[in-house]
């Protein structure tokens, strides 16, 4: 296995403007749309679809429904499958407020064709948003398919919000390796029942229970040089293995917050790459003894070759 | 070098096999023996073939020569040797007496006590299965069994109170055998006695680890508890296990460290001590906190900290979970190693254990899986209680023709990790979970035998399925005589059955063919 390069275009911005609802939903606007597939009209905003190299789509919808309590106007982003039959929790992302109130700068968003993230820009917990279609198993190699054909799918999109929506204090893809409350996985026309689950990035790491708070501190999986594992970001829920997030991989140590790093691949033909990655999500976990948060897996996002701009368009 | 670390990329090894034995009758020896053969089978050197020995004390002396005449028997019995065949007694006689007794070996007694133990040791050489040596300074007989290895483990050996002191018992008979590769260890297979009321037969293991300078010397003991261990081995490795009671387990492995995929060259080699084998995979700290030893270019140290290992690593889905495909299969990944090189360090990931997989699902110990055109063997198996992950680490006993991965200097070609032959991270037939009709079988059976009634019914192990119909099924009979096993006579031997009529049930099956007999708790495979 190896990264699961899209090919396509990928944008990521730092400048969302979160201080009027007409200038986020603009500048997210400015931002999904050369990635997505279409683009349509929706109460307070608009709706794109996300479409996977391998054809499959989702949608991913921004809007101002009016969102407010009684410090925060908030813009709602929501994923839904392609057909909008099937939806998961919105995400508020917060609109700043002034005052003592004001909760935000500006916010980021990391885009490729298949894939969105938006986070309040350098900080992880509330107002942030990610959802994607996943990569099926490539068809000649690699755990997921050699064992026989891959099943027939429809449709195979995730999503995962902060703790807006429904359950408080749950963790989320910005700021741990599994989302806990706010998230959804919709599979062949059915969202999976989320109860008592979480969606999880699956880390390498020693096979106790390494989100036991109250033992010994998990032990990280790292070479004795220092240097961490990083493999697939492979997302997963309960027994099942979904797919492999595109543009991404994961690092088994923590790594700060929105820093980048420049690593080469190897392509298929053995030709080296520079590529550009950000590192999406941090959390320290309390008790620090736990293998919560990202202390076991960092999600790493593709930027860009650095002999590009910030949009990439890197084929594997 | 790829971005992504290939977990799917497994070292092979050049040799590897796997052996069964029971532990009776002969208990600890051929446990040893079946050990030893495997080991050397992969590749391992036999150093050194031990006897068997045991000391006698005389620390208040020895009776000496009286002068005497006239005939004498057997009486005043000084030492008896007892063995599972004979039993040999050695009584003194004056000088001037004509010995005449027939139930024993008879010696003079010298003109001093020393005189008197040396000429016991001239006749218990001459007479029996032991080596009598004297040591003068502190009035003690060494008995050393003439056959070199575990055989004579456990003969008996008892003393005239009035004057000689021993234990009784005749052990530390075996072998020593050294590994190969760049962490090469060496371990004793012993035949002892353990601690308990009434002190329990044991395998005792000592293994000497460490680079050059700094090793040391741990032991453990394997108990010999249920009929049937099974052993695997490569030249780097090697683990046995009853699959029973997971005290009767131990383990040893010298990882692969290759350092083009990132690992630091380093002397390593680790002990998983008794009772953490089997039931996990992280295996500092067994179910009563024993412990193991790790050597990480530094001497050998022994804790008992599963955080710190020795262990392998596995992919970690949702909590207490299994990881299966979308095609509803397992993930196989090469078996990292993480250990700390003591107590009071951080472990890291020091290699990936030769010939040897991570399952993400649970397994029966014992059981077989194929993969990448390859056999393995599961020798530990943890569930997802307490959060644990769902894992099984599954060791190949046979290539089957698949290339080995040179990288042990064996010339085998490189594994790349791809699929197909040879890629490690492509289990392209899987033995899928009991039940869903794919791969191979194994467990233990009871077949009914009546001319007209051609049941084999499942007793453990995986259950039978509808896709075996059409194959047959392999018997293998312990000690028993059946018309069906080639070999005739009694004793272990394997015979193929006929061909399986149908699968009734998950639990009952049929053959085309009468089985004319009866027996139990025959392992089988199929197809």
């Amino acid at each position: 296995m190896g990264v699961r390069y899209s090919g396509k275009p990928i944008l990521y911005s730092t400048t969302i403007r979160a201080d009027t609802s007409a200038n986020m939903r603009a500048d997210l606007d400015a931002i999904i749309s050369p990635a997505a597939v279409a683009r349509a009209s929706a109460t307070g905003g608009f709706k794109y679809t996300l479409q996977s190299p391998d054809g499959l789509q989702m949608k991913v919808w921004v809007q101002d429904l009016g969102d407010n309590d009684e410090f925060h106007n908030y813009i709602r982003v929501t994923a839904t499958s392609a057909d909008e039959e099937r939806a998961g929790p919105f995400a508020l992302l917060s609109l700043a407020q002034g005052g003592s109130f004001q909760p935000v700068g500006t916010y980021e968003a990391w885009v490729n064709c298949c894939q969105f993230f938006v986070s309040v820009f350098g900080a992880a917990g509330a107002y942030n948003f990610a959802c994607g279609v996943l990569a099926l198993p490539s068809a000649d190699s690699g755990p997921c398919t050699a064992t026989g054909s891959v099943p027939e799918v429809t449709e195979l999109w995730w999503s995962s919000a902060s703790d807006n929506d429904t359950v408080h204090g749950a963790l989320n893809f910005r700021e741990a390796r599994y989302d806990s409350g706010n998230w959804a996985l919709s599979y062949n026309g059915a969202l999976i029942d989320t109860t008592g689950l979480a969606l999880g990035m699956m880390p390498l790491c020693e096979s106790l229970n390494v989100d036991y708070a109250y033992g010994s501190p998990a032990a990280i999986a790292r070479y004795t040089s220092g240097v961490g594992f990083r493999i697939d970001a492979l997302i997963a829920a309960a027994s099942q293995i979904y797919g492999q997030m595109w543009d991404a991989h994961l690092y088994s140590l923590p790594e700060t917050l929105d820093s980048t790093v420049d690593l080469t691949d190897t392509d298929a033909a053995g030709n080296s790459m520079d590529t550009t990655w950000l590192v999406w999500n941090n959390g320290v976990p309390s008790p620090p003894t736990a293998g919560t948060g990202t202390v076991l897996a960092t999600l790493y996002l593709l930027t860009a070759g650095p002999a590009t701009e910030s949009l990439a368009n890197i084929a594997y | 070098m790829p971005l992504i670390d290939n977990i799917g990329v497994v070292p092979y090894s050049a040799k590897k096999g796997s052996s069964k034995v029971r532990s009776q009758p002969m208990f600890a020896s051929a446990i040893i023996e079946a050990l030893k053969t495997q080991l050397v089978a992969c590749g391992w050197t036999l150093a050194e073939a031990i006897p068997a020995s045991a000391t006698i004390e005389y620390p208040l002396g020895f009776p000496f020569s009286l002068g005497g005449s006239g005939l004498v028997g057997c009486g005043g019995t000084t030492v008896i040797i007892t063995t599972p065949f004979a039993q040999f007694r050695y009584c003194p006689y004056q000088p001037g007496q004509t010995p005449v007794g027939i139930g024993c070996f008879q010696f003079a007694l010298g003109a001093t006590g020393i005189d008197s133990l040396a000429n016991l040791c001239t006749v218990i050489s001459a007479t029996s299965p032991y080596n009598a040596t004297l040591n003068l300074a502190g009035n003690v007989i060494t008995l050393t069994s003439k056959i070199v290895g575990p055989f004579s483990n456990f003969d008996l050996v008892s003393a005239d109170g009035r004057f000689g002191v021993t234990g009784g018992n005749i052990d530390g008979g075996g072998y020593t055998l050294e590994s190969v590769g760049s962490s090469p260890y060496s371990v004793n297979l012993l035949g002892t006695f353990g601690i308990g009321i009434p002190p329990p037969m044991v395998v005792q293991m000592n293994f000497t680890l460490g680079p050059s300078g700094t090793q040391g010397t741990v032991s453990y003991n394997l108990g010999i508890g249920a009929s049937e261990y099974t052993v695997v081995a490569n030249p780097y490795s090697f683990a046995i296990f009853d699959g029973v009671d997971p005290f009767n387990s131990l383990a040893a492995f010298a990882p692969c460290v290759p350092t083009s995929e990132g690992f630091t060259e380093a002397y390593c080699a680790f002990v998983v001590g008794p009772a953490n084998l089997t039931d996990q995979l992280m295996w500092g700290g067994g179910p009563e906190g024993q412990p193991s030893t790790n050597s990480l270019d530094a001497s050998p140290a022994t804790f008992a900290d599963n955080r710190r290992g020795p262990g392998v690593l596995c992919l970690r889905a949702t909590p207490g979970f299994p990881a299966f495909t979308l095609n509803g299969q397992p993930v196989v990944i090469a078996a990292y190693a993480m250990l700390a090189a003591s107590r009071s360090v951080e472990p890291t990931v020091v290699g990936k254990l030769w010939d040897c997989l991570v399952l993400s699902n649970t397994m029966v110990v014992g059981g077989q899986f194929e993969t990448g055109g390859r056999t393995f063997l599961c020798i530990a198996s943890q569930d997802g209680t307490s959060g644990k992950s769902p894992a099984s680490l599954l060791f190949c006993i046979d290539d089957n023709g698949q290339p080995n991965s040179g990288l042990d200097g064996s010339g085998g070609s490189t594994d790349t990790g791809g699929s197909g032959a040879g890629g490690g991270d492509s289990p392209s037939n899987p033995t899928a979970p009991p039940g869903s009709g794919n791969g191979s079988f194994t467990g233990t059976c009871t077949c009914s035998g009546s001319p007209n009634n051609h049941t084999v019914s499942w007793a453990s192990g995986d259950k039978f399925d509808p896709s075996m119909a059409g194959q047959t099924l392999t018997i293998t009979l312990f000690g028993l005589v059946h018309p069906w096993v080639s070999a005739g006579g009694s004793g272990d031997a394997t015979g193929t059955l006929p061909v399986i009529a149908s699968v009734v049930s998950p639990t009952v099956l049929t053959t085309t063919e009468d089985l004319n007999s009866s027996f139990d708790g025959a392992p089988y495979t199929s197809p």
